[in-house]
């Protein structure tokens, strides 16, 4: 059989879902959510607010909605041992827009957030963006990322100059008021994408996002997905491989399903020359590490979590064998790592490290065949040496429908954890009691929506982004937008979603 | 005006039942993404029942819902990608073809070795051997010249066929 006999029987083989009535009316709720809509000016640029009350407003001209919006959302620190509020406290102003002049395509939602700075209010937002580009051309090259910063609790944005053509490709590490740092890619491949092309690079900056320093990162490395600096000169990084390696036989997702081995590197010199960490020994021929989140609560003490896999070679790719989840703890700023005195049973996505050398992870796993799902919530109070296991007893984390993304504490017991459905959950007691503030709706004319991140300043007002999904076909355009919105929107759209 | 409306879903309606179950399919393959095929051909739908031009021809219609298809997917698929940096890969088979029967292995081997192909590649040859489009119709949908479908095409062909060669 040829290749093209082949392919035509892969594709068409599968049974097509039936068109139902149910579908249908998906369809239709889609279109009614957009209709109630108005628009006003923001800062930077003309964005959709949903409409609350008011008749919807349709302005036509070079912008349209955007292809991706964020909202900002600002979450009050809790008083004293007072619970969590229920509901957002959030000032009115839209934030900023990004990549949405006509025929051009920019698509990609704000994933990185880092909310640490000069003042107790300062946030940064890394707003990533893909294939910028003329749209009638085939030559749309990974745009750059936007880095914006508020110093006023999210009132106001502006827009951050970074080293020409970079891609974030890490949350920012700032390790005081003014020095903050980030993985980059510089020079990505159009089709490659970053990581597999380009140069990775450690961006620094001394002056709160002022000014950045570049510094190349050794030739092997793809991307840095996470760093955690002690100060200005001394960080350490996690390094992905360029390409990863392809995971066989799990149908047409496979392509996106790339095990990124992971090493650890160490800087003293501000990301001027980098170390190569000792990490636990393992059989190099089958075992691999990955790293996803590094924090450094103290400056020689730092955590890592991630797997180690058992791989083995069968037909067109590599299977995993076994899978075991690692908390790894550094007692010598990130040179030489260990096992920490505990294993998680899932797998951990969200690490903090707060005040008093407190550390909190949580993970989940999810089954596609499995209705339930397990989650894990570890915790340590000696800067991640030692952790213990933390019996969610609301069960609430269990009940997410998908895993916790992402992580941040205001203290040693308030903490806050989003996952991606657009859920959120709050603790005060360190982890074993959660409950959920909120779980926002889609809204600003999205099908969908997803919480990306959440990061709490030094003051103890936590933000979280909110990624909306949508599309504008009218020009072929699209972009990134990011808001601030009202209590009174956030129950509209509560109301109506 | 509310004449015209109407038209416009009965026309977005009827493409519907004839199109659904196949642009699930094709979003799933060009997203990478299986279990969001059927939100991305709802979303793209909703998009023809909004405001999309032209909509009084139902082979425009058509055209212009595999164009939405392939904009949703594709950001859909550098979300995933995104996504999948950040948290453990979903190693588990596709449960729709959840059987050990060897047409469903050759399938799925077929479809791994098609998604390791460079995107503007596999949108090709999905587009081609999916939907059974003409070269002219598959470069409206992506934006590009036949030329370029023509060129996307061979070497998708051609790199698929190594890395099914390297099979044992």
């Amino acid at each position: 059989m040829s290749i093209e006999d082949r392919l035509r029987h892969a594709l068409r083989s599968a049974p097509t879902p039936t068109p139902s009535a149910k579908a249908w009316a998906a369809v239709t709720g889609r279109v009614g959510r957009r209709r109630n809509r108005r628009w006003t000016w923001g800062p930077l640029v003309l964005v959709p607010i949903l409409g609350v009350g008011g008749a919807a407003l349709e302005l036509s001209g070079a912008l349209t909605p955007a292809g991706h919006s964020t909202q900002v959302s600002v979450v009050p620190s809790p008083a004293g041992k007072s619970p969590w509020p229920q509901d957002w406290s959030v000032p009115s102003q839209t934030v900023w827009a990004h990549g949405s002049p006509p025929n051009y395509l920019a698509f990609g939602p704000a994933t990185n957030l880092t909310c640490a700075g000069v003042r107790r209010t300062d946030c940064y937002v890394v707003v990533q963006t893909y294939g910028m580009g003329p749209k009638a051309t085939s030559t749309a090259a990974p745009a750059p990322s936007a880095l914006y910063r508020s110093t006023d609790t999210g009132s106001t944005w502006r827009k951050l100059s970074l080293p020409e053509g970079a891609w974030v490709s890490s949350p920012l590490a700032c390790s005081g008021p003014t020095h903050c740092a980030a993985g980059a890619v510089i020079g990505a491949d159009p089709n490659g994408g970053p990581g597999q092309s380009g140069r990775a690079v450690l961006l620094s900056t001394n002056d709160a996002g002022g000014h950045w320093s570049t510094h190349v990162l050794p030739a092997e490395v793809g991307l840095v997905p996470d760093l955690a600096c002690s100060s200005a000169s001394r960080c350490v990084a996690l390094a992905w491989g360029r390409h990863g390696t392809e995971i066989a036989g799990v149908g047409p997702e496979s392509g996106a399903n790339r095990f990124f081995e992971t090493t650890v590197l160490t800087t003293v010199d501000g990301g001027r020359t980098w170390r190569r960490a000792h990490l636990p020994s393992i059989s190099a021929a089958s075992e691999h590490y990955y790293f996803s989140s590094v924090a450094c609560p103290r400056a020689q003490s730092c955590v890592a979590i991630g797997q180690r896999a058992t791989m083995t070679e069968q037909n067109a790719g590599y299977v995993i064998k076994a899978i075991t989840h690692l908390i790894l703890h550094s007692a010598n700023g990130g040179r030489s790592w260990r096992s920490a005195s505990s294993s998680p049973t899932t797998a951990l996505y969200g690490l903090s490290c707060g005040a008093q050398q407190s550390c909190l992870a949580v993970g989940q796993e999810i089954s596609r065949t499995a209705p339930s799902s397990s989650t894990t919530v570890m915790a340590s109070r000696d800067a991640g040496r030692t952790w213990v296991a933390v019996r969610d007893s609301s069960a609430l984390l269990s009940g997410f429908g998908s895993p916790p993304v992402s992580l941040s504490c205001a203290s040693s017991s308030d903490c806050l954890v989003v996952a991606s459905d657009g859920e959120m959950a709050a603790t005060s007691d360190g982890g074993r009691d959660w409950r959920v503030i909120r779980s926002l709706p889609p809204a600003g004319g999205s099908s969908r929506s997803s919480l990306t991140a959440v990061s709490c300043a030094p003051s103890g007002k936590c933000f979280a982004l909110q990624d909306l999904y949508s599309y504008s076909p009218a020009t072929g355009s699209g972009g990134t937008v990011a808001r601030v919105i009202s209590d009174s929107t956030i129950r509209s759209a509560s109301a109506s979603g | 005006m509310v004449g015209a409306v109407d038209s416009r879903q009965d026309l977005v309606k009827e493409l519907f039942q004839n199109e659904y179950g196949r642009t699930v399919r094709l979003a799933q393959y060009l997203a990478l993404e299986p279990d969001r095929g059927e939100e991305i051909a709802q979303e793209a739908f909703a998009v023809l029942l909004r405001r999309a031009p032209g909509l009084e021809h139902p082979e425009v219609a058509a055209a212009y819902l595999y164009r939405v298809v392939v904009n949703l997917a594709r950001s859909s698929a550098r979300r995933q990608r995104l996504a999948l940096r950040h948290r453990t890969p979903d190693w588990a088979p596709d449960s729709e073809v959840g059987d050990s029967s060897g047409e469903v292995a050759e399938r799925q081997v077929v479809l791994a070795a098609l998604a390791r192909l460079p995107r503007r590649q596999r949108e090709c040859l999905v587009l081609r051997y999916y939907l059974d489009l003409t070269e002219a119709d598959i470069a409206a949908a992506l934006g590009v010249s036949a030329g370029s479908v023509k060129t996307h095409s061979s070497r998708g062909l051609a790199g698929l066929g190594r890395i099914l060669g390297e099979r044992p």
